[in-house]
């Protein structure tokens, strides 16, 4: 299972597109208002949930509706990755996706970045 | 306030071996302030305490509580009788008072207390007062030449100074330097002309832990017998 936290503006409409479409069954949407206002226990309690892996989904850098949002949730991936890791799960569970809302193949192309690397590592390892 | 930096978490997963009950105590104070230890991180380090502990095993029961005040024992009813291990976001005062509080708990610091300093822009924060007992900032323009020069001179600059930087770092100002801008700047040179003598280290740290007692505030010996039901 791989939750994505999407950004009302641009996460949400690109990750319904490519939902759509179908062949996302594993994902999770959370909507909300900016990828910036993911709290960083809201991620790691994903996991404790279940999650396999995590994806941050914002706008493009400099196309941020709260101006930095976007940077700040890419800042604050960084750090989540290093404590998923240090409590004891494999590399590359949280990822950062700066998108504009009509980029749906770039969403899919993360969440199968992701399932690439839950894959290799295999589910909550 | 006090400035602190966080811990890593392999560093605190280490003080929690043996535990079953852990308690991750945030602090609305100082800590929370400077980023590492109110109730969003104290949220934070219990969610990755308990998602490790599934990951391996370890079986611990894990929750986060955050108080007003952790330095403060009447804030700390909550954790009355509490025996498990408390991980303590507060800074080193807090934690200690915690300790106090429960003396049958194991407290732990989540976070490293690094110095009393004040927000420099969003997220940095800089040392400002080293709590030397005696302060002389009406003779340095408000500036702390003991926090802010690297090597506390009273009477600077020295010849490291350059440009305004210290030769510790660039990144570092000069204090003197400041001191003498801000001096310039209020008409009050004059007070460079005098030496400031060699201070009184006493009221600082050389006497072990210092205790300040506020006349009014401090119970009397009528107080003290009344509050003891004497």
């Amino acid at each position: 299972m791989i939750v994505c936290y999407c950004c009302s503006r641009s996460g949400v409409p690109a990750a319904l597109s490519a939902l759509e479409e179908g062949g996302l069954d594993d994902v999770i949407v959370r909507e909300v208002p900016c990828a910036g206002s993911v709290e960083r226990w809201e991620v790691l309690r994903s996991f404790r949930q279940g999650a396999e892996g995590v994806l941050i989904v914002g706008c493009l850098l400099e196309n941020c509706a709260h101006h930095y949002g976007s940077e700040v949730a890419a800042r604050r991936a960084v750090l989540l990755e290093r404590t998923v890791q240090d409590a004891g799960l494999s590399k590359g569970r949280v990822a950062m996706v700066h998108l504009a809302e009509h980029q749906p193949l770039r969403f899919r192309r993360a969440v199968e970045e992701m399932r690439a690397v839950i894959g290799t590592a295999g589910g909550q390892a | 306030m006090i400035i602190a930096e966080k811990k890593p978490l392999p560093e605190v997963l280490g003080m929690l071996e043996g535990s079953s009950e852990v308690l991750v105590l945030g602090c609305r104070s100082c800590t929370a302030i400077c980023l590492v230890g109110g109730e969003r991180e104290a949220m934070e380090t219990c969610e990755a305490l308990a998602l490790h502990s599934e990951i391996k095993d370890k079986g611990w029961k894990v929750r986060s509580l955050t108080v007003e005040r952790a330095c403060e024992r009447e804030f700390l009813t909550p954790l009355n009788g509490f025996k498990g291990t408390v991980v303590s976001m507060a800074c080193g005062v807090g934690a200690q008072v915690v300790q106090e509080h429960c003396p049958d708990a194991r407290v732990v610091p989540g976070v490293n207390t690094s110095n009393m300093g004040a927000p420099e822009g969003t997220g940095t924060f800089v040392e400002r007062c080293a709590g030397c007992g005696d302060c002389i900032l009406h003779l340095t323009a408000g500036i702390c030449p003991i926090a802010r020069c690297a090597k506390s001179l009273l009477n600077g600059p020295c010849g490291g100074s350059q440009n305004g930087r210290c030769e510790v770092s660039p990144d570092t100002p000069c204090a003197w330097d400041q001191i003498v801008k801000a001096l310039e700047r209020q008409g009050r040179l004059d007070l460079l002309d005098a030496n400031i003598p060699p201070r009184d280290w006493r009221p600082s740290r050389n006497g072990g832990p210092r205790r300040i007692v506020n006349a009014e505030a401090s119970p009397g010996d009528a107080q003290r017998r009344w509050r003891e039901g004497e």
